[in-house]
């Protein structure tokens, strides 16, 4: 019965450590992600900051005369895509606050516009679809729009765990090393288990098998007796040979 | 909860595998669980089972290797044997083919019958140490006139002595079961009789040896006028028969019967006879005393010592 409740203990102690284990982990990860999100905050901005639309890709730095030409000239990437390159403001010095928040301001208006944009273009586009006969008008619009009943499908999602610093790490080793170890002895168990049940049927195999050499050795033994004494015939084989080699002379 | 050490690490994790590892660690947890209390009584049964298992494996593989030792002395022994059988069979054939040419002149080898008659005695073991010693065979014409007993050793039985003959090489030879003379000369059926009652005993005794080969009790000499009707019933029934060429004296049971007495007739007869066959009696320790320098002497004369067989030109058919 104490093994019983003893298990238990340790069953349900397991549980709760790897529940405290998990919540100070991600109080932890809250804690660190937090202090990553601060590290830029305004007023630390330096002459390397960048100031432009965060999806705009950078321009590579190059070493070259800003000139008029340069400021109004268009140029072109690896795909022939027009790319517009923004007004460089001259160098003044470093920064101050209110450029870089006149800059983030014109750069979520120009966000925003870009939105509007996009938005406008995909209304017109399916304006477009309706208009060019690939439905029949306003109703079939809406029953095109509705689109058929999608079967089940279990939904792949990804879970991703973090967990704060090494010694939480060293934890999560811990507990899957002691996982280990119990399946380690759940198999020690059901070899032993499988073994109890199996040798004592081979030890009365192997025993069969003793008592029928026994009497194999007792039939042996008797028919030594009954040849005789070894040293004897061998010395009378001997004997018998001299005999022959004598005559043979 | 206070600051957090090293490099934070990230586990990504489909929902399936969690799934499957929370399924398998509850799986775990249970089975422990169960395990546990069980754990105890499941290890001493296991315990009692393997040492009762390498208990038997070691009796097992004591048994088979005792097997295999026995079973190979037992090969060797029968091998040796045969081979002892078929060099027996040689030395006759090569004893017949010299013993012709000693006669035909185109051979100086000599051959040393020994045989010793009136056996068994106890005193016979004597005789077969010395000629085990020596490394002499012999023959040995015995009877069963005192019963199923040695004479000078009435505890022992007659019977077992004749394997201890044969196991040296020596030949027996039948000399009649009573050795009495009234009885075996009153004519051909009754001499006959007294043969094979020897005969049978000496086949009990050794376990099937065959004595093919007959010493008339005191010598064809004392058959008188039944001698031609013996010998053809002999003949009839596969028996040979002989006599000696050189009485050693051992019997002539008067006071000067000495060693060296029998020793003189040996040696002397020796130089007549390129082959002989010497007449001895078991029950002689007179001859048990001269034995060995006659086998000396008669050796270093070039002799060799070989025991009775039936195709000899010594044994009368």
């Amino acid at each position: 019965m104490w093994y019983y409740i003893s298990s238990l203990v340790s069953i349900y102690g397991m549980c709760r450590g790897c529940l405290v284990f998990m919540e100070e982990n991600r109080k932890d990860t809250l804690q660190s992600e937090s202090k990553e999100n601060n590290k830029t905050a305004p007023g630390q901005a330096t002459r390397h900051t960048w100031i432009g639309d965060p999806d705009e890709i950078r321009p590579q730095p190059m070493n070259r005369t800003v000139t008029r030409m340069t400021q109004t000239l268009d140029t072109f990437d690896d795909r022939s895509t027009r790319v517009v390159e923004k007004q460089r403001k001259e160098y003044k010095g470093f920064i101050t606050d209110d450029e870089i928040k006149s800059a983030e301001a014109q750069a979520e208006a120009d966000r925003k516009a870009r939105e509007a944009e996009k938005a406008a273009r995909e209304t017109s586009m399916s304006q477009t679809r309706i208009y060019t006969g690939f439905g029949s008008g306003m109703e079939d619009t809406q029953e095109e729009k509705k689109k058929p009943a999608r079967k089940f499908k279990p939904v792949k999602k990804t879970y991703v765990f973090s967990i704060a610093d090494d010694r939480k790490f060293r934890r999560l080793r811990i507990l899957a090393a002691v996982f280990v170890l119990i399946l380690a002895f759940e198999i020690c168990f059901a070899v032993m288990q499988y073994k109890s049940t199996d040798l004592p049927d081979k030890t009365a195999q192997l025993k069969d098998q003793t008592a029928t050499l026994l009497e194999e050795n007792k039939e042996l033994k008797t028919e030594e007796e009954n040849l005789g004494n070894y040293e004897e015939i061998k010395e009378l084989r001997d004997s018998w040979e001299r005999l022959k080699e004598q005559l043979e002379e | 909860m206070g600051e957090t050490k090293g490099t934070a690490r990230r586990i990504k994790i489909t929902n399936t595998m969690l799934a499957v590892l929370v399924v398998l660690a509850c799986i775990i947890l249970i089975t422990a669980g169960f395990i546990v209390p069980r754990f105890g009584k499941t290890f001493a049964a296991y315990r009692t089972a393997r040492a009762e298992y390498k208990a038997a494996e070691k009796e097992y593989t004591a048994a088979e290797r005792t097997n295999a030792a026995l079973a190979q002395k037992v090969k060797e022994m029968k091998q040796m044997k045969s081979e002892s059988d078929k060099l027996q069979k040689k030395v006759f054939s090569l004893a017949a083919k010299t013993e012709k040419d000693i006669q035909d002149g185109k051979s100086n080898k000599k051959i040393c019958y020994i045989t010793i008659d009136d056996g068994p005695y106890n005193r016979g073991k004597k005789f077969l140490e010395l000629f085990r010693q020596y490394d002499v065979k012999a023959t040995f014409f015995l009877t069963t006139a005192n019963g199923d007993k040695l004479p000078d050793q009435a505890d022992l039985s007659a019977k077992s002595m004749y394997p201890e003959y044969l196991k040296y090489g020596h030949t027996i030879g039948n000399h009649t079961y009573s050795h009495d003379y009234r009885s075996v000369y009153s004519g051909s059926k009754a001499f006959m009789k007294a043969v094979e009652k020897q005969e049978k005993f000496t086949e009990e005794a050794s376990g099937g040896y065959k004595a093919q080969i007959v010493r008339f009790p005191g010598g064809t000499g004392m058959a008188g006028s039944r001698l031609g009707a013996i010998q053809e019933s002999l003949r009839k029934e596969g028996y040979g028969w002989v006599d000696w060429t050189v009485d050693s004296g051992d019997s002539w049971g008067n006071d000067k019967v000495n060693a060296s007495l029998v020793k003189s007739n040996v040696l002397a007869a020796s130089k007549k006879q390129n082959i002989m066959v010497v007449l001895f009696h078991e029950w002689s320790q007179t001859t048990v005393d001269a034995l060995p320098e006659i086998i000396d002497s008669l050796r270093s004369s070039g002799y060799i010592f070989l025991p009775l067989f039936y195709d000899s030109v010594m044994v009368e058919k």
